[in-house]
Formats: structure tokens, sequence, C-alpha cells
């Protein structure tokens, strides 16, 4: 990532370009190339969206660039509409069908979202070749050449003009993009890609964000069409043809995915491409297919990290990093009120046949730490996953904080103030550590803690070097792990205690950054739910320590130690005697 | 009016049971592996080629280069589950690669043949003769594709239900992991539904070739029908994939003796999109 003086100087060396490259290029052709990448670059930055930020692979895009075409030629040809303006306008049509797609396919998945991207683009052609009246079919719509009589007085041909106009309104583009990216909104698109579930329970609207996510996608890649426009002046259903969304998708897996690099690189690529491998003519697409079949075994990242890995990424020492970050503001005022904060009744789930969760009934006040014992198979699980929104319940319902939740989903129920955190370490690994925090924080601009506002803010600086590195993969918690990431993990410890405390004792990182009054946990939870200490690193927990974590399930004491093995035995007991009724059994304390 | 649409009718089911066997494959892969195969529409179109180049080119029988044309899609499919997909989709992010492979193998096959073939149609004679029932005229060749398709169809549900490899492709559908705890090669299960949705395929190229013409664009036509079939039939459905297979190419074939057929096609696939938003788990599977 680029600060945001990095912002500044793409619009400066865009701005450059725009004035420079009209003059430089010495003949129509080479401007022509020069357009043809930019368009290439916008319609890979749109593939890019969904397939590279999203996790959604489009193998459609055609739809989106073919209608944008057609729509700016047909409010230039039809209604008179002047085409610069056009091209803008033609963004309108890209965008609802974006969203239509987006939410037809998004929701279902990936392997959808492949099918129906594929099928619409070829509705659009079908209904573009047999649309005579309105498209002229297979003949195709001729659109005079563009002129802006003002500039060709001034003695600037059309190529140059054409070329000053497209690299700003490319440019235009990418930095939008780049925008959105440092946005809350790029956050959930990245945390969805990571993670559908992490993302949904702390509190991203998972479905909304996918289908904003396609809808400028589309406006993107119809603007993309329109500009294409006055270098072919005749609009056919062949916009539509697979060809385009071939082009699309490879600029992106070639360029790299996920990156604004990317798309550039495979942008020029395929403008400068075919005409290097005329010798084979026929055979180029052959052949880039069988390129793309060696690209996705031996260099899935595309070309983009060779441009990109010579950048360092700035470090600082580990207690600088830390110290930077702020108290913890304090509880809330007024929050205060009377009634329980959560009142399970009658909570009821069935799998066909099997009852996992028979009339469970508890309920939790303000402060209280309430435990769910059970034996394995008792519905411990299956009962969190219903409270946090992952599964519907059968019968029965969850009030929370005064309102009725059961029904509403995972995000909606984050947003109430009630975060589920996972058995197993969960977290967006491919992310930065402070980024991790700034997604969970992310959804909820109002109750942004203002100690993650200037952590925002030094994240954007580009100097918070510690908090940027990511952990490593495979393993998050390897004992012997670098120093970086060490770093990285203790700042979300300091990160974690500077805000818990309102989350309870076991409060995350992500759970106080949510000002969750209350967080659900099954079984421990992980770094971003869960333990804090053990986010850190797996070195940071003493034996002692772990034998507790390894019981958690079962018991968990509001004075925090683990309770002695003799209680430990009579719970178990008594959780297994409740079993056998069919039942997890509820344990609680009062908060001293 | 009505002589016309019961022929269309006709006509219909034989294109029908050649979209229900594209789209058993299609649904069997998916059940099986998690993934789609793009390149499952150029496999078809292999089969059509094969046919061709057999009885056409060199003169085999139809009825012995349509099983000819069989093992050799479904080696193409072997080679094809070897080399894209086989090493790629256990990886992280591997079900999204296999698309990008068996995309790129379909670009590949399709722009091959395409180039070296050419765009034009070529006719190749299958079964003589035809029955005719008063006004109805079916070609034996439609009748050899519907006995065919229907056999195959059954044959796959008894091999799904009865047998051991039938047994261990269910176990895998359900969870792979459990399916190896048990000690089922996963792997090899598989590549041989890949193998068995390949050859299926290679067939139904090999029956329609005679009744549609073979074209390379042949492939890409088919692979969006087969995919509204098995959005709308249901992802992994088996009976989905036949009965809807069947119903759009009835449906298919009495709207284009009514409107143009392009429009036809623009409407029919819409209706995968109306599916998607209504019922996104398609007719023949159970919500969640």
């Amino acid at each position: 990532m680029v600060g945001v003086r990095g912002g500044w100087a793409i619009a400066v060396v865009v701005a450059a370009g725009a004035v420079i490259l009209p003059l430089l290029a010495p003949t129509t052709y080479w401007q022509g190339l020069v357009v043809l990448a930019a368009v290439f670059a916008l319609l890979g930055l749109s593939v890019n969206l969904p397939s590279g930020y999203l996790g959604y692979l489009s193998f459609g895009h055609a739809a989106f660039f073919g209608l944008g075409g057609y729509a700016a030629a047909l409010l230039t040809i039809k209604f008179g509409v002047d085409y610069w303006i056009a091209t803008f306008v033609a963004a309108v049509p890209g965008i609802a069908l974006g969203a239509l797609v987006g939410f037809a396919s998004l929701r279902v998945g990936g392997a959808y979202f492949a099918i129906t991207s594929l099928t619409v683009a070829e509705i659009l052609r079908l209904v573009a070749d047999n649309w005579v009246d309105l498209t002229r079919g297979p003949m195709g719509l001729i659109l005079p050449r563009p002129t802006i009589p003002v500039l060709a007085d001034l003695g600037i041909s059309f190529p140059q003009y054409y070329l000053a106009i497209t690299i700003p309104v490319v440019g235009g583009c990418f930095l939008l993009v780049r925008l959105l990216l440092h946005s809350p909104e790029g956050r959930a698109w990245i945390a969805i890609r990571e993670s559908v579930d992490l993302a949904e329970s702390v509190g991203i609207a998972t479905v909304r964000h996918r289908v904003i996510n396609l809808a400028i996608s589309g406006g993107l890649a119809a603007i993309a069409g329109a500009l294409l426009i006055p270098k072919i002046l005749v609009i056919s259903p062949q916009l539509f043809s697979p060809l385009y969304s071939a082009t699309g998708l490879l600029i992106v897996l070639l360029g790299g995915k996920g990156t604004l690099v990317g798309p550039v690189i495979g942008g020029t690529l395929f403008a400068v491409l075919p005409e290097a491998f005329r010798f084979v003519d026929e055979y180029r697409v052959a052949i880039f297919a069988l390129l793309l079949l060696v690209i996705v075994r031996v260099r899935p990242d595309g070309l983009a990290p060779l441009f990109t890995k010579f950048v360092p990424t700035p470090y600082e020492g580990e207690e600088t990093a830390a110290a930077t970050i702020p108290d913890a503001p304090g509880p809330r005022a007024g929050e205060a009120a009377s009634g329980p904060l959560l009142e399970v009744v009658g909570l009821e789930k069935r799998f066909s046949g099997v009852v996992a969760v028979d009339a469970l009934e508890f309920s939790v006040g303000r402060g209280e730490i309430v435990g769910l014992m059970g034996p394995n198979g008792a519905g411990k699980t299956t009962c969190l996953s219903m409270l946090s929104g992952f599964l519907a319940p059968s019968a029965g319902s969850v009030r929370f904080d005064g309102g009725q939740i059961s029904g509403l989903s995972p995000h909606a129920i984050a947003r109430r103030g009630m975060v589920r955190t996972f058995q197993h370490t969960t977290l967006f690994l491919g992310r930065p550590v402070l980024e991790n925090v700034l997604i969970a924080a992310g959804g909820m601009p109002t109750e942004f803690p203002c100690g993650l506002a200037v952590a925002d803010r030094r994240l954007r600086a580009g100097r918070e070097g510690a908090l940027r590195c990511r952990p490593p993969r495979a393993e998050p918690c390897r004992p012997g792990g670098s120093r970086r990431c060490h770093g990285g993990f203790a700042v979300l410890r300091r990160t974690a205690t500077a805000f818990g405390g309102s989350g309870g004792r076991r409060g995350s990182a992500a759970v106080a950054a949510r000002r969750a009054r209350r967080g659900a946990q099954s079984g421990g939870g992980g770094p971003l739910g869960g333990d804090a200490e053990q986010a850190a690193c797996g070195r940071n927990l003493d034996p002692s320590r772990r034998a507790q974590r390894a019981d958690a399930d079962v018991a968990l004491r509001p004075d925090g130690r683990a309770a002695s093995r003799r209680e430990d035995r009579r719970r178990h007991a008594q959780a297994d005697h409740r079993a056998c009724a069919g039942r997890a059994a509820c344990v609680s304390w009062r908060r001293q | 009016m009505w002589e016309l649409l019961a022929q269309q009718f006709v006509n219909g089911i034989s294109a029908g049971m050649g979209y229900g066997m594209i789209a058993l494959g299609l649904t069997l892969i998916f059940g099986v592996l998690h993934v789609i195969n793009f390149s499952h529409g150029e496999l078809y179109m292999l089969g059509g080629l094969c046919a061709v180049v057999f009885a056409g080119l060199a003169g085999i029988p139809y009825l012995a280069a349509v099983p000819a044309a069989a093992i050799a899609v479904a080696a193409a499919g072997w080679l094809i589950d070897r080399l894209a997909v086989r090493p790629v989709v256990d990886k992280p992010d591997g079900l999204s690669t296999v698309l990008v492979a068996t995309y790129a193998v379909s670009l590949l096959i399709f722009h091959s043949v395409f180039f070296t073939w050419g765009a034009s149609p070529y006719r190749i004679d299958g079964v003589p003769g035809a029955i005719e029932f008063g006004s109805l005229f079916i070609s034996n060749q439609r009748l050899l594709v519907i006995g065919v398709g229907l056999a195959l169809v059954v044959t796959v549900e008894i091999v799904l239900r009865h047998s051991r490899l039938g047994f261990e492709i269910r176990a895998v559908a359900q969870s792979a992991f459990a399916a190896r705890a048990i000690g089922i090669d996963v792997a090899r299960v598989g590549s041989l539904t890949f193998v068995i949705a390949a050859g299926l395929a290679g067939i139904a190229g090999a029956l329609l070739a005679p009744v549609v013409l073979f074209s390379p664009l042949m492939g890409h036509h088919l692979i969006i029908k087969a995919f509204v079939v098995v959005v709308i039939g249901g992802m992994g459905s088996v009976t989905g994939a036949v009965v809807c297979g069947l119903l759009l190419g009835i449906f298919e074939a009495l709207l284009t003796g009514v409107v143009n057929s392009g429009m036809a096609l623009a409407f029919i696939y819409s209706l995968m999109v109306v599916m998607l938003l209504v019922r996104p788990q398609g007719l023949f599977r159970a919500g969640h």
C-alpha cells in the first residue's frame, strides 16, 4: 500500500501522461495502441474488483463492456446526446446490470457467479443480434467520429485529443477505486474475500458489499466499453463476445489479481501482444490459453509482484509502534439499563431427525458471565451459532438488549453489539494486523474508537510498519516466528489490552473494537475473538494458561483462574447428567 | 400449427436428451469435486469432431464411430483432469483456480479446432431412415439419441445407487474428508468421475453431430445451455440435470417454432437469472 501521497503521485503521472503521450506518440497507429491499452486497463480494473478484491471470478464482463458501448452509441445516435457525455451516462446501465447480476448470483456462491456472468453476456449478445430495430442486428450501429470542434480548431488532431481524454478518465477510475480500497468499503470486500463467515461475524453486511462491488465494477466496464467506440466506430454484437470476457480475465490474471498495477500491466500486454504475436495470428488466443494454464500453476499471483517486490515495507520497532496506541476510551455513559441483556426462550434446532438443541432457556444479565457446559455433541456450538445468526433456529426466540434478534443475519446481530468468535483461530490471514482490527472497527463509523482512528491515520500515512506485516499464512502463531510478525502480533495484544474491558475479561481486539457489550464465544475463541494473549503468540502462553484454555469450554471463573480439577470434575458430572436430558447446561457467575 | 408444434416437441426430446447428458456430467463433477468444468462444452464438441473424423473422413461405420468418440473424449477428459484439475484443486483458492484452468482448456481446445478446421459446419450421416406416425416424422438418428441417452442415464443412476464406485462417488460428494477417513481414494474417485462425465459429453457430441451439423462453435453454445440446466435443476442434482435438460430441449424447440430462435434462447437463459433470484438452490434440491 502506498500512502495518501501515492494517490497524488498517480494523479500527477496520469495528468502528465495525458499531456505528453498524445504529443509523443508519433503516429495515429501508436496513439490508437495507447488508447487500447488504457481501455483494456480499465476493463481489467473492473474485472479485478470482483475477481481480485472480492474473490469471485468473472467470466462475462463483456456483458457490461458491451452494454456500455451500446448505451453510449444509442444515446448518441438515437437521442442526439454528445458522445463524450454519453460515455459517462453509459455507466448507469452498467451499474444497474452489475447490481442485478450481483444480487442474483453473488449471494449463492463463486461458481454461480462464474456461470451467471457468462450467461448474461450471452443473453445480451443474443438480444443485440436479434433486436434489429434497435441495434441493426449483426450489421451493427455506425457512429460518426465524435469530433470536438473547439479542439479541432486549435489544431489538435482527433487521435490526439481522444487519447488526451481517455487517459484522465481511466486514471480517474483507478484513483476512485484506490480511494474505495482504503475506505471501510474496500476493507469489507477484502474481508469477504478472506473469509465470508468471519466478515459476517464482525458486522459486515456481506451481501450488500458484494452487490456494491459488482455495481461499481459494471459501471467501470461500461465506461471502458463506451471509450472504445471512437476507435472501432462500428458497434456490433461482437462487443458481447466471450473474447472480451476472456481478455478482461486474462488481463487480471496475467497482470496480478487484487493489485492496481496488475490491470495496467495486463492491459498494456494485451494491447501490444496481439501485434507481437501477429506471426501466429489465429492461434494467439490458444497460445494465451496455454500461457494461462502455465501461469495458474507456476505464478498464481501474475506479473505484479515483479513490479512491487522492490518497494520496501517500512518497519519500526515493536515498542515504538505499540506505544502509539492510546488508552482505551472509558465505558459508555447510560449503558446500564434494567432487564437481562440476553434472553433465550424455548430455543430449538432440528437437523432432519436429530434434535441438536431442545427447549433451551437462559438469560444473561449485564456484567454477568455465563458458561455453557456440555459434553461433545450436547449442542453448545449449535446454540452459539443460533445466537449469532449463523444458523436459523427451528423454534424459540432470542432477545438481545430489548430487541428480537432471532432470524437476523450475523452481521446485523454483530452491529447490535453481540459478536461471535470462533473455536479455531480465525483471522483474515492475508491481511496486516492493523487491518484486521480496522476491518472489525470499520462497520460502525459513529462508534469508531478514537485510538483506532489515530491508528488508521497513521496507517494511511504509511508509517505503521510493524502493524502492516502479515501473519504467515500456514502457521499464524509459530513460537519461533519471525520478529517482524511477532511484533505485529504484540501490537495486536496491546490493542486488545487497550480496548479490552468493554467486551468482558476475555475481550479481544475485534470484540473490543466493536464496543461489544457481550462477546459470545465458542470454546475460548481465536485471536480475533477469544484470548488476546494467544493472539500475541503461542510462546507467550505459559503451560498453566494452556491448560486453562483446554478447559475453557467448560469452566471460566470470573476471577480468571482455572477452576480446580475437582470442581471441574463435578461440573462435568453435572453437565453429563443434564446432557442426558438432551440439553447443554448453563452455569453463570456474577462478576465480582 | 399444432402439427408443427407436435413435430417440434418430438425434436425437442432428442435435443433435450443431449442437454441432459451434458448437464449430467457437469452436475456429477460439481457434486464430487465441487468445481465447474468450463471445458465441458468443448468436450461435447470434440465428441462431434471425433464422429466426423472417424465416420466422415476415415470411413468407419457411424455406429462404431460413436463408442470410439466416447473413448477418445474420455481420454481427453482424463488428460484435462491430470493437467488442469488435479494439480490445482487442493491448493488454497483451488476451486477458483480450477475455474480458470478449465476455462483456459476450453479456450485452447476451441481456438485450436476453430482455426484448424475452420468455421464451416460439416454434415455427417448418422443412422439412415425415419419413422412416421401420421404427420409426425422422427428420424432414426433422433430415436437413437433418445434411446442411447435414456440407457446411459439409467446406467449412471444404477451405477451410482448400486455399485461400489457409485457408493464411493456418493460418499465423496457428501464429504471428501469423511470419505478419506474410511479409506476411499478421493483423488481416484474424482478422476473417474471426470472421465465418466467426459465420456458422456463425447457420446452426446457424437450422437448429436448428425442432427445439428458439426461446427466448432457447437460446444460454446451448448455449455451455456448446460449451465442453465444445472442451475435450474439444482447444482449437483442428477434428476434435476436430466429432467431439466429434457424440458429445456422441448421448451426451446416449441419456442423456436413460434418466435425468433435467438430471442427464444435469450428468454430461456433469462429464466436462469430469475431462478437464482427466487429459488437459488434450483428445482430439485431441498433448501437449507
